[in-house]
């Protein structure tokens, strides 16, 4: 037996496998033995596999972080590094922290006023509103999230609630449809209005004077719909599974428990 | 240099530029994965070119030279700890009306993946982060040397060994 013959039978250690890993191609002579052994030794082979899948996998892991990288131009660097431009090349301006803050107290206030025992909940429910489904016959238009140009917003499928809140409110409207299927859609083509979701509530900052096009899914039991912090919509239990229509809710206090139709 | 050939009839200019297209996205989302901070990525990756420029010649290990330089950069930065200290206790991003649209649950999943990866890089020594992320951003062992400044033959017991701790600091989150 050759000193190669004998070298490949030796079983991989951990920094083989790293280098085979990390470094494929750069480390030739190792990668060939590892190679020559592992072909013959099931053992080795799987340690290499398993390895390999983790390696995978940890990148997969890192993937969840990444953002994508800022347009930033090659000339712009230049520029700036021969003195011709002296700030940083375009300043990314981030979102306003405080404007988040007042939205997060806001969200709080109306959390508060969710909680069936409170008397502010009690009071917001003496508001509930009356509305009717106008009976329409239009057909559902496709799922915005698979077509070409989506109008901007926010798709789920919530479990059986869904509680909607706007948090500006000055002017503006929503169009209410009650659909089939379990996905429900809050779009706008007001694209400075912003959104926060989960799987049972959209929070909503939007300009006023904003227009929503809102669907629900017929099979929900429960929608609240908050503006400015007073129930607009509420429904509850299988109120929907009658609704085939649309109808409209104006965001605005005067509005706030007569939408329109 | 790895990932971009270097002629030496290209003038450094139109070689800085090609560099620039290439590896920029890397170096950003390098420093991204490692602060956690996009402004502070954006600053240190353009400052890392804008004195690779200044310099006038490519490095000998272009990336390793990158690597090292932008580490003395967030080094140096002062605002770094504070920033990071922030972002942790900040809320997460708005989804903005003007972006994709996304599904709710799904974007929702996504926070959680990225707070519970985020979660068990912060578990592991510096040096160990470093070394693991320079690793999946396609760093050679030489060029992980020169940024990091270890020797190239302890770079494999060491990311060996990164790459344990974060698989442990990961494991029981049940991603």
């Amino acid at each position: 037996m050759s000193r190669d013959e004998s070298y490949s039978l030796q079983h991989i250690g951990a920094l083989e496998t790293a280098f085979v890993i990390h470094e494929p191609g750069l480390h030739t002579r190792v990668e060939k033995r590892v190679n020559a052994h592992v072909a013959g030794c099931e053992r080795c082979s799987a340690i290499l596999r398993v390895h390999r899948g983790q390696d995978r996998k940890v990148a997969e892991l890192l993937a969840a972080l990444d953002i994508p990288a800022p347009a930033t131009q090659a000339s712009a660097i230049i520029a700036r590094a021969k003195g011709e431009s002296p700030t940083r090349v375009g300043v990314m301006k981030k979102g306003s922290r405080a404007a988040a803050a007042v939205a997060f107290i806001s969200v709080a206030a109306v959390a508060a006023a969710a909680i069936p025992a409170s008397p502010f909940h009690k009071l917001i429910m003496r508001t509930i509103a009356s509305e009717t489904a106008e009976q329409a016959s239009s057909p559902a238009r496709p799922r915005a999230a698979t077509t070409q140009s989506p109008p901007p917003g926010v798709f789920l499928k919530p479990d059986s609630s869904l509680d909607i809140v706007f948090l500006g409110y000055d002017a503006g409207l929503v169009h209410v449809r009650i659909v089939d299927g379990s996905q429900a859609s809050l779009t706008s083509t007001d694209i400075g209005s912003k959104y926060r979701v989960s799987n049972d509530r959209i929070l909503v900052e939007q300009s006023p004077h904003a227009t929503f096009d809102l669907t629900l899914p017929r099979s929900l039991r429960v929608v609240h719909i908050w503006a400015g912090g007073e129930l607009t919509l509420d429904r509850l239990h299988r109120s929907l599974v009658g609704d085939t229509g649309s109808f409209t809710i104006p965001l605005s206090r005067a509005g706030s428990t007569k939408p329109s139709h | 240099m790895h990932g971009s050939r270097v002629s030496g009839a290209e003038p450094f200019d139109a070689l800085f530029r090609r560099l620039f297209d290439e590896q920029f996205p890397s170096l950003f989302r390098y420093l991204h994965r490692l602060t956690g901070d996009a402004d502070l990525a954006e600053d240190i990756a353009q400052e890392v070119f804008v004195k690779l420029f200044q310099r006038g010649a490519m490095p000998d290990d272009t990336r390793g030279w990158m690597g090292a330089v932008a580490h003395n950069l967030l080094r140096d930065d002062s605002r770094t700890s504070k920033r990071r200290l922030r972002l942790l206790a900040s809320q997460p991003e708005e989804l903005t009306a003007g972006s994709s649209p996304e599904f709710a649950d799904e974007a929702v999943l996504s926070d959680e993946r990225r707070d519970t990866v985020r979660a068990a890089l912060n578990q592991i020594p510096e040096r160990d982060r470093r070394m693991l992320l320079l690793r999946h951003e396609g760093y050679s062992y030489r060029e992980i040397a020169h940024a990091l400044g270890i020797t190239e033959t302890s770079v494999g017991s060491l990311l060996l060994r990164a790459t344990s701790a974060f698989q442990t600091a990961i494991t029981g989150t049940g991603l």
